[in-house]
């Protein structure tokens, strides 16, 4: 697949997953690595871009055991950027299922039901 | 690979090439990275491996930063651009309309722009036209006047001082002419070069630099 989709993509699921709550890297990584084979040190270069875009701010807490966490938190710049990715999301996917998947017309429809009878 | 060599190697892979607070800020999320997954139980060199070569999470690293930096600049250059399209599809409209409004319009912001330029322009051929014309007139008409003296008073001038007076006179109106022409020649080559800045073709090749590949 075209990686600047891909990257793209995964841009848009990780200000989804922040928007729901603050999150630290590693909390991402995994979340994300769950679903797809994924290049773990390449997270950190999206967050670090889309903070600096001011889509995210950061803060430090202490964590129990191990070195302080960084905490990213979505801003209302953040927010703006994911309703927009949002939308085109899905107006392109609604576009490839239609295009790619369209639904049957009368006719085929018809011959459908004559190949079941 | 261990923690700290992997560290080791990203700083390396920055240094030099980004400010030394934020290759600090980086190094310890990377840091902060391995200490997680330890908790989870993973081993240094797993984690390593899954966070991938060192260089090339640097090289994303350098990339992000240079795609936030692009589009700080391109803002300004966006700006910049759309003026030079509303501007250019002005005149792109002005010679399909021929006779349109636009066209008109634009030859009236020219006028404008010109106007200052061209009167001062009218103003100084005018002034060395008439000073040449006066001087060449006012010397001839002494010329005549001493030679008529001459014949009529019966005073002897040299008729050398008439001759200088009368060729004086000529030269000066070649010189007159000269400079106006000169003058002339300056302002019509000025208004064909601003008639080319007005047709001028926007370059080409502004296109954006299209995403590099990078595995995600």
């Amino acid at each position: 697949m075209n990686t600047q989709f891909r990257k793209g993509i995964i841009e848009m699921c990780i200000t989804t997953l922040i928007s729901r709550k603050d999150m630290y890297g590693y909390e991402v990584v995994q979340t994300i690595a769950v679903y797809t084979e994924i290049n773990e040190g390449t997270v950190y270069p999206i967050l670090r871009r889309l903070t600096q875009e001011g889509y995210f701010r950061t803060y430090l807490k202490e964590s129990s055991s191990g070195p302080a966490r960084k905490y990213y938190s979505i801003t209302d710049m953040g927010r703006e950027f994911l309703y927009k990715q949002k939308r085109e999301w899905a107006d392109i996917t609604k576009m490839a299922e239609h295009i790619l998947y369209p639904p049957l017309t009368a006719e085929e429809k018809e011959d459908a039901a004559h190949e079941q009878a | 690979m261990s923690k700290l060599e992997y560290l080791k190697q990203l700083e390396e892979a920055l240094n030099g090439k980004i400010s030394a607070a934020e290759l600090n800020d980086i190094i310890r999320d990377y840091a902060e990275y391995f200490e997680e997954g330890k908790k989870q139980g993973k081993a240094e060199d797993e984690i390593s491996k899954n966070l991938g070569i060192p260089s090339e999470v640097a090289e994303q690293i350098l990339n992000a930063d240079k795609e936030v930096k692009a589009e700080k600049t391109s803002a300004f250059k966006q700006a910049a651009q759309k003026l030079k399209k509303v501007w250019k599809s002005a005149a792109e409209d002005s010679v399909k309309a021929g006779t349109s409004a636009a066209k008109g319009m634009l030859y009236i912001a020219a006028a404008i722009l010109m106007l200052p330029i061209v009167f001062v322009a009218v103003l100084a051929v005018g002034s060395v036209t008439i000073s040449a014309v006066g001087m060449g007139i006012s010397s001839a008409i002494i010329g005549t006047l001493a030679w008529a003296a001459v014949s009529i008073l019966g005073i002897i001038l040299p008729t050398e001082a008439v001759a200088a007076g009368v060729l004086l006179g000529l030269a000066l109106v070649c010189i007159g002419v000269t400079v106006v022409s000169g003058m002339l020649w300056a302002l019509s080559s000025f208004v064909r070069w601003l008639k080319q800045l007005f047709s001028e073709k926007e370059p080409e090749g502004c296109n954006e630099e299209e995403g590099k590949g990078e595995e995600v």
